[in-house]
């Protein structure tokens, strides 16, 4: 090889891969239009998993209380703008939901699941466009419970969509849909009653977890903070993938994180706040330990280390109706 | 047998670089040159003498880096900013010389400057058109029209903001 023709040489496909391997999900799917290499390069499973698991970036995704879309936020670029994003979901969904408000179940591997009607459930990836309906369980154990449990969250190597109904009996039928299988099965437990207040589940460390009253010993159930006796338990979240929960004590909101999972010692309250009603912690802030909040009008950052000090706000948020962060990925719902 | 501390590498065009071992052991190429004792004589690489300079002071600039690592000397700390960000612009500027700076340390096997120039080209092209990418990496649409239509149709989208 002549030394003059060393630049004119094309970049070897590894280096390509790692090239791509650092781009966001959206100009990947415009270079899926570059040739055929690219676009089985792109497409192919392993490079999926490869960029979910090598991309941090997170996007914030509100529902519009007013209407059928969302408002998607890239929380790690400099500055927080808003990008309005349709829910392709209304032509499929044909029930009557007149005064339903489309919500988020939740998030895991760049999907997110949401529900724009009721008893609807969609996945979806916002980044990507692709979607798909979760078809209705086909087995119904108590056709008369109506406000069933609903999560979404992955294991490994797939996604899971989760329906928990409740009999009169203290006993339930959890109803498990595969996005891998795309098939339901279900698993039958007595003991439990429905908790008193109806959240999502949170899927962290591969298992779901909700607060329900407990009744017998059947699932694995886990240690609360010793403090939170004298609380009100309020509902389950992941902060920093860590299980979080979330406890009111008179006016004051509390949020404690289980640092390690499984381990009672470990719980450790990370976030207090004076207005109960009006702020939710998000995630982590930037590599920094202060927190992403969010109120009903803007989005804050919170410095919970350091009492005393005032949040910060860093964008304005549109009528918003549930709030989910997720990761960017390729990955597909179907 | 004596071994020195030194390592010389001769570019495609015939230019020496004789450079400290401790420098140069951050490629793994030439490490295990060294370590298979097949590092005495000069090392001929197919790279050239204006790449190899750059990959050499890069590599130089890292080592001092992170000997200096537990020192908290701010004014060393900020000349080596500024350094890397001139590195960064000189690189982001100049396709030739990035494009064989990729090519010198995936040869060479320097894990952080092939990370670094592959982070460079990503920011370079994540906001370019697939015509654009082409022109770049001297790639030729092979699509079919009827496959080009479905691509186009799919993720035509993903062209807009």
């Amino acid at each position: 090889m002549s030394v003059s023709s060393e630049n004119n040489k094309t970049i070897p496909h590894e280096i390509i891969f790692e090239i791509l391997l650092r781009l966001p999900v959206k100009s990947l799917c415009r270079f899926k239009c570059v040739s055929s290499s690219w676009l089985a390069l792109i497409s192919d499973p392993q490079f999926v998993m490869l960029q979910l698991h090598r991309n941090k970036r997170r996007n914030l995704i509100l529902s519009n209380l007013s209407g059928n879309s969302a408002y998607n936020y890239s929380i790690d670029e400099e500055k927080l703008v808003s990008v309005e994003l349709d829910f392709p979901l209304e032509q499929d969904a044909n029930r009557d939901g007149s005064g339903y408000l489309a919500r988020i179940v939740g998030s895991c591997n760049g999907l997110v699941c949401t529900t724009p009607k009721p008893k609807i459930f969609f996945v979806l990836n916002p980044l990507t466009r692709e979607s798909k309906r979760i078809p209705d369980v086909p087995f119904e154990p108590f056709p008369r419970s109506s406000d069933d449990l609903y999560g979404f969250g992955c294991t490994a190597e797939d996604c899971k969509f989760i329906k928990v109904s409740f009999g009169l009996k203290p006993n339930m039928s959890v109803a498990i849909f595969s996005l891998r299988m795309n098939s339901w099965r279900r698993v039958l437990a007595s003991g439990y009653t429905r908790p008193l207040i109806n959240v999502p589940g949170t899927l962290t460390n591969g298992a779901l977890h909700w607060r329900l009253q407990k009744h017998g010993e059947r699932f694995k159930e886990f240690p609360l903070p010793d403090a939170s006796t004298s609380f009100r338990f309020f509902g389950t979240g992941v902060l920093g993938d860590c299980l979080c929960l979330q406890f009111f004590k008179g006016k004051m909101k509390e949020h404690w994180i289980m640092k390690e999972y499984g381990v009672k010692e470990s719980w450790t309250r990370v976030f207090i706040h004076q207005d109960p009603n009006n702020v939710w912690p998000l995630c982590l802030w930037k590599n920094s330990t202060k927190l992403l909040v969010i109120n009903r009008k803007n989005l804050l950052v919170c410095d919970c280390n350091n009492e005393g000090s005032e949040d910060v706000a860093v964008a304005d948020v549109p009528n918003w109706n549930s709030a989910c962060v997720y990761v960017e990925s390729l990955v597909s719902p179907n | 047998m004596a071994t020195t501390s030194t390592v010389k590498l001769r570019s495609g065009d015939n230019e020496v670089f004789e450079v400290e071992k401790q420098v140069m052991i951050q490629s793994g190429t030439i490490r295990n040159m060294i370590e298979d004792d097949a590092a005495d004589g000069e090392i001929p690489l197919q790279i050239s003498s204006r790449n190899l300079a750059k990959v050499v002071e890069w590599c130089k600039c890292m080592q001092h880096r992170d000997r200096n690592n537990n020192n908290d000397n701010k004014e060393e700390e900020e000349e080596e900013e500024e350094w890397e960000k001139k590195f960064d612009e000189e690189v982001s500027e100049d396709k030739d010389l990035h494009f064989g700076l990729l090519l010198a340390a995936n040869y060479l096997e320097i894990p952080a400057l092939l990370h670094r120039l592959c982070q460079l080209a990503a920011d370079i092209v994540k906001g370019k058109t697939p015509e654009e990418i082409r022109r770049t990496f001297n790639i030729k649409k092979d699509f079919t029209p009827e496959e080009e239509e479905a691509v186009m149709d799919e993720h035509g989208w993903a062209f807009h903001d």
